[in-house]
């Protein structure tokens, strides 16, 4: 990711401007900053959730948002992002489903496993937030993706060993906190972002 | 499975536990439970004309209400919240994801529509009248139209919040209406000649309301109730005639259109 731009709504502001970093199979990157300061844009950018100007942005040497790229990438987003409806352990199932693992339910009840998820039966809308967020991981950590990004997780223990085995086995972690407790140590490098621009260059 | 045969699964899953949708179906059933009473206690014409009037009104006003509610809860606040985000992070493609969601919002409507239509047979086998053809043709007239307004709808809330979608979809279901009536009353000679060209124009170009022969006949005898109210203009009652097989092909094909515009406003949506 080089120059990264990103607009919402075509508006004359940039929500960031300016941002790129390389991530190497193994590596770690954490993005702080405060509210508003462009995290979660820029982890937008590279799911292709928001246009933004091709070649910037390329991810496992294709555009954000190819289907291929987004079958390696495992990513769990902030907040409560389901519909409502649906079970924790239908929508692991789903994620899993669209990752084109081979046994989706298998897979599922695996993640949600690793996560600590108490509950897979219980309905979305009735979760507590800490099961939110252990969900969020499960459906983040499912199979072996080869890039996780991780937009404001929890700090469980088993987020801190995901992200561990994950740099092991060789795959990249790019996370966003604003809060960010021990993630720096873990992931290695921080990038700090202040009104969607490095405040400095990335920092080991 | 292709992605979009397993969105759209859970999403019918999803919309099938929703109370509002559920209650709806409910009340719409209740509803067509009375009208079989009332109309029970009539008979010939009159009892035909009671349940027909009273079917039709469950139909429009049930069917708008599935109509609206399903097609302005598509987009806006899921694109928004991180549903559609976590999907695509997941490895579904927007037009996977958009279809899927289109799909099975659709089809839980028609088949709200469905069920009040059956639902409209037996009550009329079961107060002696049989089964009842007209009544069966109208209720798939409602289905295209109220189709045509969920598609509207679903477009709207591509960029709008749900009480503006919906909003817009009610506004497409009176426009598409006014066109057939308005049209009709230019056929009639009840318009003058200068606003003529410009209902045709608007006729032949935007997406028409389907009426059925039933509904026709009713409203020309002024029996149709909420439904299908008579329609004067300059002082003349118009009479709206039954749809051709044009027009049901012409709102089919802005179904197409709507279907694939919702697909297309989704491609480049900022999401979640």
């Amino acid at each position: 990711m080089r120059d990264l731009e990103v607009r919402y709504q075509r508006g004359a502001q940039a929500a960031v401007s300016g941002v790129g970093f390389e991530l190497a199979p193994g590596e770690g990157l954490l993005l702080t900053g405060g509210p508003g300061a462009g995290k979660t844009s820029v982890l937008r950018a590279v799911l292709g959730l928001v246009e933004t100007p091709v070649p910037r942005v390329m991810v496992f040497d294709r555009r954000p948002g190819d289907e291929a790229a987004m079958r390696r990438v495992g990513y769990a987003p902030q907040r409560w992002p389901f519909t409502r409806g649906l079970r924790a352990g239908e929508v692991a199932t789903l994620a899993c489903r669209l990752k084109g693992l081979d046994d989706p339910a298998a897979a599922a009840a695996d993640a949600m496993r690793r996560a600590a998820l108490t509950d897979p039966t219980a309905r979305v809308e009735r979760l507590e937030i800490e099961d939110v967020r252990r969900l969020c991981l499960a459906c983040a950590i499912a199979g072996t993706p080869d890039l996780l990004v991780l937009d404001d997780p929890w700090e469980f223990p088993e987020t801190e060993r995901e992200v561990r085995d994950a740099l092991a086995r060789g795959a990249a972690v790019l996370a966003a906190s604003a809060d960010p407790g021990g993630l720096p140590a873990l992931l290695g490098r921080t990038l700090e972002l202040a009104d969607g621009a490095p405040v400095e260059a990335v920092s080991a | 499975m292709s992605h979009t045969v397993a969105i759209a699964r859970l999403e019918a899953q999803a919309g099938l536990r929703r109370g509002w949708l559920l209650g709806l179906l409910v009340l719409g059933l209740l509803a067509i439970l009375l009208v079989a009473v009332l109309a029970a206690g009539e008979s010939g014409l009159e009892q035909a004309d009671e349940f027909r009037a009273g079917g039709s009104a469950v139909l429009l006003l049930g069917g708008l209400a599935a109509a609206l509610g399903l097609g302005a809860g598509l987009a806006n606040r899921d694109a928004d919240g991180g549903w559609y985000g976590l999907l695509i992070g997941a490895g579904g493609s927007r037009e996977a994801v958009t279809a899927g969601r289109l799909a099975a919002r659709g089809a839980l409507m028609l088949g709200t529509l469905a069920a009040w239509a059956v639902a409209l047979q037996v009550a009329s086998a079961a107060i002696g009248r049989g089964l009842d053809g007209p009544l069966a043709v109208h209720s798939l007239a409602m289905a295209e139209n109220l189709l045509l307004v969920f598609l509207a709808t679903a477009l709207a809330s591509t960029a709008l919040g749900p009480v503006v979608s919906a909003v817009v979809g009610l506004i497409v279901h009176v426009t598409a209406q006014a066109l057939v009536n308005l049209q009709a009353a230019a056929d009639q000679g009840v318009v003058g000649s200068v606003a003529r060209p410009v209902i045709r124009f608007t006729y032949l170009v935007f997406p028409r309301e389907v009426t059925s022969p039933m509904i026709s006949q009713m409203q020309a005898r002024d029996v149709a109730g909420v439904a299908a109210p008579q329609f004067e203009i300059n002082q003349s009652v118009v009479e709206i005639p039954a749809a051709s097989g044009g027009t049901v092909l012409w709102t089919l094909f802005w179904c197409a259109l709507l279907a694939v515009g919702v697909i297309a406003a989704m491609r480049r949506r900022p999401l979640g």
